[in-house]
């Protein structure tokens, strides 16, 4: 071996050891403190939605005890309330869903589409408004408010249920059409080729070839705009009030009355509508996290 | 400059062993390969030896001291991954460096030890380069400089040339050679290409489902296959294995194979007569006489010219056959040959077990 | 690679009109809407820059304008250090990885007005149990009702818990993009877990930091609900932020022309925001060519 390089050796014998005791000791310091962040963890992200869903079946006066107990005898009462006095509650959720699923499909469907033509045609005018729909994002939406304001009253759709899904599906449908050309992208050329050769037409190759390649973005799309519109707060503060009013506007409403709010009762309506939310969520992560990182990429 | 011992090693990943007590002894300086299909352990024992993984059970030591609770820095070892794994955000001299660096060695000594590494693999010029504005052959040689320039008691490669172009390869596999000429560490190397064992090997181990099938060097290996897969497996194209049987001819054995009989390499004594399997190498049989030697009748079906010699893939009876021999244009498909070779080129191996008629049952130690 | 033909353009017909209906010309309008004076959009009268100089002379304005800028900051840089903590920490390895997303994830699932009202709820200062256990521990009355500073605070943290799935995720893939065999390549030549983290880890996570940041903050800058629905911008409007303030402007004072003024401004600072850290970004990956 050259000179140069036997000096900048390390000899084994000088390098400083560690005993194996205290090698082991280390692991189990190191996964006992991994343990306690993830229990810390857990704790921040749970204990307040816990804290609202177990509060519900609490009776009234247990709710705010202190300390907070765990064990208690659980009531259905705030439930039983929640459906026989609480009469705008349930409405909502029937706004809230009708618009949530209308956006949902609407944005999808349109996502496909052009999806698809962002990721197998090219043109100037693509490469261009691909940079514009991905920077309109760094628009407020509530800037957006002030022009619209008057014209959906104009046009007689204040409150309904259509102004909210235009709303929406028009607030998701630039990242979510990135989305899908990202994940059509991974469909290789020679399939729509192939289809080409079989004697498909583009819509035919669309409908039948593509989208069910494309299931997982769809699934990715589907999950961020349910669960935006599900639980979206300012521009159902904005365009709606009575007849289209959504859960979450409700909710606001009523946890914002001094002295006279029946926690139980709200309580048991917020843990109903963060069900379908939570659920939908949890149950597709994957999808969420492949969406995610699809999206970032893009960004 | 280090001696390796592994004894009795094994790993096992929950219920599953995968490596199955094995025994290998690398000598001081010694070039070892380690080679076998996907899946047979080798790069698990490279690891283990690295210290990138645990040693279930077993002994390891580097010029007898026990490495076992050693990471690998405190090994010493240096390696160099088949992804090369570069660290993409810094330079080809500060990925060179990185090491030394780590261990606290001078700005000036360290530069001076790049410099000397990449004088050597004659990437000099690449020193400000960021991995990705590099080919694969002058990635693969910063990879290696970095194991180099830390002078390691222990070379460990892991598949390092598997993605690279088979011109590349055979180019890296001289530099690497050449290298180990001149530096001398001890190196273990891990493959599962065959000719790269057989080029490069002081030793070669070779491994089947985490034992070892045989030990030595590469003629050994070459010359007296220890079982019928070591047999295939070294050597291209494979050796012929053909069923055949052992029969007793008065005073003499004799092989009876596909209705014809030849006399039986010396092997064969001690064994009673019964089905054996016969193996002889391609490039052992050839359509010209040898003195000495015998013939077998075989059909030719294939012809595939390789240049100066050509693949013949015959019928010997049921069995498919494969000569290498030169080229010549003599052969045509369809017709009859006589297939000349020496009877010290045939190879007998046990049927279940697959061993070599005089070979010892044990496991072998490497 | 095709060109488009009809069915190309057909195709992308809904994306497009449905985007410049309902967003690119309302906020073209906005620009013209801010240049005159209006009642909850209509009775338009031109008054040229007036709007701007009113919005710009208003200590209100300039009150919400730092509230933002604190309020964000805080935000931005603890969300992103959590998340790069909760993505070190899940790369040690996750025994139930599943359940580990899904409760991370949580958050996210749940309406802000939500996440306000647990809150609030927990924090309150004479009933919730949190606001009482950090009383009993000496730390005194944590009563955010009546202290502007306090009430900020509070946002960020209703912002941030809320938050933190989605910026989480975002350094997470960053992180798992890795290859492994770079850290075991780092180990063999002597690198302990800490080195493996700073000269490693770091430096390959840089431009998942800084999208990160970039969008954060750019989203950081409407904060609304959680403000909103914690003090309504009070007491005395002294925990308005920038879109409260254009809220109250256009939606309880009916001055719509303000109001949009506010609104470009709140763009402009959001643009100059993402540019100083796109230019940032654009710098490092420059530095990085010899």
């Amino acid at each position: 071996m050259t000179e140069v390089l036997r000096s900048a050796a390390m000899p084994r014998s000088t390098v400083r050891r560690k005993a194996r005791w205290q090698r082991q000791a280390g692991r189990i310091f190191v996964a006992a403190i991994r343990q306690v962040f993830f229990l810390l963890l857990i704790v921040w992200s749970l204990v307040p939605i816990l804290f609202i869903v177990i509060s519900s079946f609490k009776r009234q006066t247990e709710i705010f005890a202190y300390p907070p107990s765990l064990f208690f005898e659980p009531t259905l009462q705030h439930y039983i309330s929640l459906w026989t006095s609480w009469d705008a509650f349930f409405p909502t959720m029937i706004n809230s869903a009708i618009i949530s699923v209308s956006a949902t499909a609407l944005t999808c469907v349109i996502c496909l589409m052009s999806g698809f033509v962002y990721s197998r045609y090219s043109s100037a005018f693509l490469g261009l408004s691909a940079v514009y729909l991905i920077a309109i994002r760094l628009l407020p939406p509530i800037v957006i408010t002030l022009p619209l304001f008057p014209v959906v009253n104009a046009l007689g759709l204040s409150d309904t249920h259509m102004v909210l899904v235009l709303l929406y599906t028009a607030f998701w449908v630039s990242i979510c059409t990135m989305i899908m050309k990202t994940f059509i992208d991974e469909i290789p050329r020679s399939i729509d080729e192939a289809a080409a050769v079989d004697g498909a037409s583009t819509l035919q190759l669309l409908w039948r070839v593509v989208a069910p390649m494309a299931l997982q973005g769809l699934a990715a799309c589907a999950i961020f705009v349910f669960v935006f519109s599900w639980n979206e707060y300012l521009f159902a503060l904005i365009f709606t009030t009575t007849d289209a009013k959504t859960t979450p506007l409700i909710i606001a409403e009523v946890m914002d009355t001094p002295a006279g709010t029946n926690w139980g009762v709200l309580f048991a309506g917020v843990t109903i509508q963060l069900i379908p939310s939570t659920l939908l969520v949890v149950l597709t992560q994957r999808y969420l996290i492949a969406g995610l990182t699809a999206g970032s990429v893009k960004g | 400059m280090a001696e390796l011992h592994l004894t009795d090693l094994r790993k096992s990943y929950g219920a599953v062993e995968v490596v199955h007590g094995i025994d290998i002894h690398v000598a001081d300086g010694a070039f070892v390969v380690l080679v076998g299909p996907s899946g047979c352990g080798k790069s698990t024992i490279l690891r283990m030896i690295a210290g990138l993984e645990d040693i279930t059970s077993g002994m390891m030591s580097f010029d007898g001291e026990d490495v076992r609770d050693l990471t690998p820095k405190e090994r010493n070892v240096a390696m160099v991954f088949q992804d090369y794994a570069l660290y993409p955000h810094m330079s080809v001299a500060k990925n060179i460096g990185f090491g030394l660096s780590l261990a606290g060695v001078g700005r000036a000594e360290r530069e001076a030890a790049v410099l000397e590494t990449a004088r050597i693999l004659q990437i000099e010029q690449l020193l400000d380069r960021k991995p990705r504005a590099l080919s694969g052959g002058q990635r693969q040689r910063v990879a290696i400089g970095r194991a180099m320039v830390r002078s390691p008691s222990v070379f460990l490669f892991d598949e390092p040339l598997s993605n690279l172009d088979a011109k590349l390869r055979a180019e890296m596999r001289a530099q690497i050679k050449r290298l180990h000429k001149q530096l001398g560490v001890t190196s273990v190397y891990v493959t599962h290409d065959q000719l790269e064992a057989m080029t490069l090997a002081d030793k070669i181990v070779c491994l089947k489902d985490g034992y070892v099938a045989q030990a030595g060097t590469p003629h050994e290996l070459y010359r007296k296959p220890r079982t019928t897969f070591v047999a295939e497996f070294i050597g291209s194209p494979a050796m012929n294995l053909i069923p055949a049987d052992l029969v007793q001819d008065g005073a003499t054995k004799q092989i009876s194979i596909a209705g014809q009989s030849i006399v039986a390499p010396p092997e064969v004594e001690g064994r009673a007569p019964g089905p054996i399997i016969l193996g002889l190498r391609p490039e052992h049989v050839s359509d010209t006489a040898l003195p000495g030697g015998q013939t077998l009748d075989v059909d030719v079906d294939l012809l595939e010219p390789i240049g100066s010699e050509i693949l013949l893939t015959t019928q010997l009876g049921v069995h498919s056959f494969t000569i290498r021999c030169e080229d010549h244009g003599q052969f045509v498909s369809g017709a009859a040959l006589k297939a000349h070779f020496s009877t010290e080129n045939l190879h007998c191996f046990d049927p279940e077990t697959g061993l070599r008629l005089d070979a010892e049952a044990r496991e072998v130690a490497a | 690679m095709r060109t488009l033909d009809r069915t190309g353009w057909a195709l992308i017909a809904p994306v497009h009109v449905l985007m410049l209906a309902v967003i690119t010309i309302p906020s073209v309008y906005v620009l013209w809407l801010s240049l005159h004076s209006s009642t909850f959009g209509s009775g338009l009268e031109w008054v040229g820059l007036d709007n701007f100089r009113e919005v710009l002379s208003d200590p209100y304005f300039w009150r919400a304008a730092r509230n933002t800028v604190l309020v964000v900051n805080a935000i931005v840089y603890v969300e992103v250090l959590l998340a790069i903590g909760i993505a070190v920490l899940f790369m040690g390895g996750l025994r139930y990885p599943k359940l580990m997303f899904a409760i991370v994830l949580m958050p996210y699932a749940i309406t802000e007005v939500v996440a306000v009202l647990t809150w609030k709820t927990l924090l309150n200062p004479g009933t919730g149990f949190i606001s009482r256990a950090i009383e009993d521990m000496g730390f005194g009355l944590i009563n955010w009702s009546i202290s502007p500073p306090l009430a900020l605070g509070v946002s960020a943290l209703i912002s941030i818990w809320y938050h933190l799935p989605f910026t989480f995720l975002l350094i997470y893939a960053g992180m798992v993009s890795i290859p492994r065999t770079v850290y075991e390549a780092a180990r063999v030549d002597g690198a302990t877990a800490w080195q493996q983290f700073w000269r490693i880890t770091l430096p390959l996570l840089v431009p998942a930091i800084l999208i990160t940041l970039i969008f954060r903050l750019v989203f950081a800058f409407r904060l609304f609900t959680e403000v909103w629905l914690l003090t309504f911008g009070g007491p005395a409007r002294l925990t308005e932020v920038v879109a409260i303030y254009l809220y109250q402007g256009a939606f309880r004072y009916g001055r719509f022309g303000e109001a949009a003024a506010t609104g470009w401004l709140m763009v402009v600072g959001s643009l100059l925001i993402a540019a100083i850290y796109l230019w940032f970004m654009h710098r490092q990956m420059r530095g990085a060519r010899p």
